[in-house]
């Protein structure tokens, strides 16, 4: 109540003009401003994808089509893909961009073709701060911190509690040179956390092996990155190639381990991206990237050894229309290596077609087909979208998808275990897989309805429903050890499964004033029918998520931003038999304090407060964000931090 | 709490003036002795004293922007050789209302970081507490403020003060001081702007 009545007062107390411009389109994906990208989880904020994190670094996204352990969206910087996902998760210190330099992030989900692109499972763009012209430098700082020190009550031994951890620092730097047909920028990353959340420091410290107790928590982890890029923009060319280098010392969430594995992660990605225009009403684009991927061993307790190399060589053609018709092919080429002599290689060619046909005047159908090539596993999917556009204010479409999605993108540490990577094994995995990893594939329907409130508002309604008709589950029923929380039990994939999920958006955009924007994000989904394990699934998803913001920009310098958000609780069955079992700090963090594991975690309300402002002309800029302002705890994975309120901030230069 | 500080935030926010102001035109400097008057347990335990702080205020707009620094030490009381000094390094924004040509009130809020500096580590079985300690903290204040001349005025505030340990340090202070006015130079203006 109180809440509701400070935000009533912040609306109304501001006085209300109303712009000729700024409003949002409603034919674009969903963007979001870039400013107080501060951490990963802002990348997904009302994009529909909910995050799930265990250490608030390496996340996987989790939409209503996939859940948390389904293949991950691609990822690109100013449309080029790039690569930061090791074993199905995404790690944030791997984005060749500085969370300072995001201007927007759009987003899609499902299958189709964006930027030139097809995606199979869901996009996210990152689009950067175009650099001034001429020379200019950057530099970055962040750190972060959550509340709750001891502070002078470490004197009292009835009030002692352990130290909290830090975020960073993050260091970022870069050096660009734009002229008016080329450009070359330059960027270095360090990044270094500490995994001493009190939740998850006893598991990740006893994996590093205890040495001396008194010797400082050795749970870091730190990530170093470089990249480079040079392009021309020249008459009817456009060209860019961007080469970047990883390397970190990671802990590696695992799942079919069902905890982590201490790792060492290094990836080199070269791209070549052409844009070629054709005359007056075609374009091409080519695009080449190579990737080099390795998961290697970090000291750790089990001498648990990764040793995992993928090398990926992909080309992409993609002919566009001005009038809507693309068509084009992507083929890649993957090459997988592990211990115990493990090879394998994947040809695969997805050829891809999209058009969009005016029927008539008011009505439009927009289909994209794809069909790919591969001696394993062919697949098909193809989307529709009827839209109706004889409203000057009102959009209604209805969509259908079909998706058919090999074994390869959908499960791939499975797919590649039983094409001879003795992962499992070698990491003492009981396990159990089908005799060959059946293809996922749902179909899809939704309704979807765009209003234009006075051209200072707008709506946007849908209602989806999805029909699984076979996906396959990850399932790792851990058990309990007072050491390091679980040790694996029986692995399987729950393959096969089926059901049925009905669900529906709301999102409101208004804009109040010259300075003052709101927007709200609601998505509800329901799971109407399907097997148990499917049931059991669908359980680790949020059903609710809202998500409500106003942004307040009174004057050029200066950016406002308070955020709330509720998540639903969500129930793991993975994690049936650790319920209840006690986890505690590490010994030497004294007092150790205590935990109850839980399977079921709790429904979320939180407040996040951002503030940005401009100095010294434009060159200096100090960011603040302010999380979880309630301090309630957030646990968005039954081994993940318990993470209340906590505080990021970042000082960039730009000369 | 909750609801005081709510409540205070609505007074704050539902009576924006539109006036316009010089923005980063002039400095105000800022001398006061603090007092802590009330506190929670933190103050029971231990015995702070007098304390100084040091903000500098320029207008922004709709308001005044500010930074500061506060020190005070909390001595000994109930634990042996526990004492520790404390700096608050804040930033925070308030609004004037101006009753007379002299006389003015500005509620305001500031957020920052408290560092602790505590005279001896302390040690149980083994592990060791280091002496420094950091910790977010948020202020609300209200000063009232007295024009003797353009470039002098004197003020009295009262402030509320959370620092967000695990058991939080909550105190009320009371200060007194003295403010210069002057001028702000070409390049704290290039800088702020």
């Amino acid at each position: 109540m109180n809440l509701f009545f400070l935000f009533i007062s912040l609306f109304f107390s501001i006085d209300f003009e109303f712009p000729a411009e700024h409003f949002y389109s409603i034919q674009e994906p969903d963007s979001i401003e870039g400013n107080f990208i501060m951490r990963i989880e802002d990348l997904a904020w009302q994009s529909g994808y909910d995050i799930i994190s265990t250490d608030r670094m390496s996340v996987r996204f989790n939409n209503r089509y996939f859940g948390p352990y389904g293949p991950q969206p691609q990822l690109l910087l100013d449309g080029i893909p790039f690569d930061a996902e090791f074993a199905g998760l995404i790690y944030s210190q791997h984005f060749p961009i500085s969370n300072a330099q995001i201007k927007s992030i759009s987003t899609v989900s499902g299958i189709g073709i964006s930027n030139h692109l097809p995606y199979q499972t869901g996009q996210v763009n990152i689009e950067s701060e175009a650099p001034a012209g001429g020379l200019s430098l950057f530099y970055s700082g962040q750190i972060g911190h959550n509340g709750g020190e001891p502070g002078p009550w470490v004197y009292d031994p009835e009030r002692v509690s352990p130290n909290i951890e830090r975020f960073g620092p993050w260091l970022d730097g870069g050096i660009s040179y734009n002229a008016e047909e080329w450009h070359a920028r330059a960027l270095i990353k360090y990044h270094n956390y500490y995994h001493v959340d009190p939740f998850v420091q006893n598991r990740t410290r006893n994996m590093r092996i205890i040495t001396n107790p008194s010797q400082s928590l050795s749970a870091d982890a730190n990530t170093y990155l470089g990249m480079i890029e040079a392009g021309i923009n020249k008459n009817k060319v456009k060209m860019r190639a961007r080469f970047n280098h990883n390397q970190s010392n990671e802990f590696l969430f695992f799942q079919p381990l069902g905890r982590e594995i201490p790792s060492v992660f290094d990836l080199n990605q070269y791209s070549l991206d052409f844009n070629f225009s054709l005359g007056k009403e075609w374009a091409l684009k080519s695009l080449y990237q190579f990737t080099d991927k390795k998961i290697g061993y970090r000291r750790n307790r089990f001498d648990h050894n990764p040793d995992w190399n993928q090398q990926t060589n992909s080309l992409l053609f993609t002919f566009s229309q001005k009038n809507g018709i693309q068509f084009g092919a992507d083929l890649k080429q993957v090459e997988s290596n592990g211990s115990d002599s493990f090879n394998h290689k994947s040809v695969y060619t997805n050829i891809f077609a999209r058009s969009a046909i005016n029927l008539t005047d008011v009505l439009q159908i927009d289909t994209y087909l794809s069909t790919i090539v591969s001696k394993e596993e062919p697949a098909f999917n193809i989307s529709t979208e009827l839209a109706y556009n004889g409203f000057q204010s009102y959009s209604p479409s209805l969509s259908w998808f079909y998706a058919h999605i090999p074994a390869a993108v959908a499960n791939p540490t499975d797919f590649r275990v039983q094409n001879g990577w003795m992962i499992y094994n070698q990491l003492d995995i009981p396990f159990t897989l089908p005799d060959k990893i059946p293809h996922s594939e749902l179909t899809g329907i939704s309704l979807n309805q765009h209003f234009a409130i006075t051209g200072y508002a707008s709506v946007m309604l849908k209602v989806v429903y999805t029909n699984h008709y076979s996906i396959n589950i990850p399932n790792q029923q851990v058990r309990y050890d007072p050491d390091f929380n679980t040790i694996p039990g029986m692995y399987t994939l729950q393959s096969d499964q089926n059901g049925k999920t009905v669900g529906g958006d709301v999102e409101l955009k208004v804009q109040t004033g010259q300075h003052t924007f709101h927007s709200l994000f609601f998505s509800h989904t329901q799971t109407l029918s399907g097997t148990e394990a499917f049931i059991n699934y669908r359980k680790t998803v949020p059903k609710t998520l809202i998500q409500y913001s106003f942004l307040l920009n009174p004057y050029r310098d200066i950016k406002i931003k308070t955020a709330i958000q509720y998540r639903s609780s969500t129930t793991w069955n993975e994690f049936e038999q650790i319920d209840g079992e006690q986890t505690r700090s590490f010994h030497t963090q004294y007092p150790p304090t205590f935990y109850t594991l839980k399977n079921k975690l709790s429904s979320h309300l939180g407040i996040d407060l951002q503030i940005a402002k401009w100095f010294w002309q434009q060159r200096l800029r100090g960011s603040m964000q302010l999380k979880n302002i309630l301090n309630h705890k957030l646990q968005s994975h039954p081994l993940g931090v318990r993470e209340g309120f906590s505080f990021m901030a970042r000082l960039e230069v730009r000369i | 709490m909750k609801k005081i500080s709510l409540s205070f935030l609505f007074i704050v926010f539902s009576s924006l003036s539109l006036s316009a102001q010089n923005p980063f035109g002039h400095l105000d400097l800022s001398l006061s002795g603090n007092y802590i008057f009330l506190g929670n347990d933190i103050t029971k335990r231990w015995t702070p004293g007098p304390g100084l702080l040091l903000d500098i205020k320029t207008p922004y707009y709709l308001g005044e922007l500010e930074t500061g620094v506060r020190y005070i030490r909390f001595s000994e009381l109930d634990f042996e050789d526990s004492g520790f000094h404390s700096t608050y390094v804040f930033i925070g924004w308030s609004v004037p209302f101006t009753f007379t040509d002299r006389l003015s009130l500005l509620p305001g809020i500031r957020v920052g970081i408290t560092y602790l500096y505590q005279d001896n580590a302390k040690i149980y079985d083994g592990y060791r507490f280091d002496n420094d300690e950091s910790e977010f903290s948020w202020e609300m204040q209200l000063r009232g403020r007295y024009k003797i001349n353009t470039g002098w005025s004197v003020h009295i505030t009262t402030a509320f003060n959370r620092t967000v340990l695990n058991l939080p340090m909550n105190q009320w202070y009371i200060s007194a001081g003295i403010t210069r006015r002057i001028e702000s130079p070409k390049w704290v203006k290039s800088i702020l702007r």
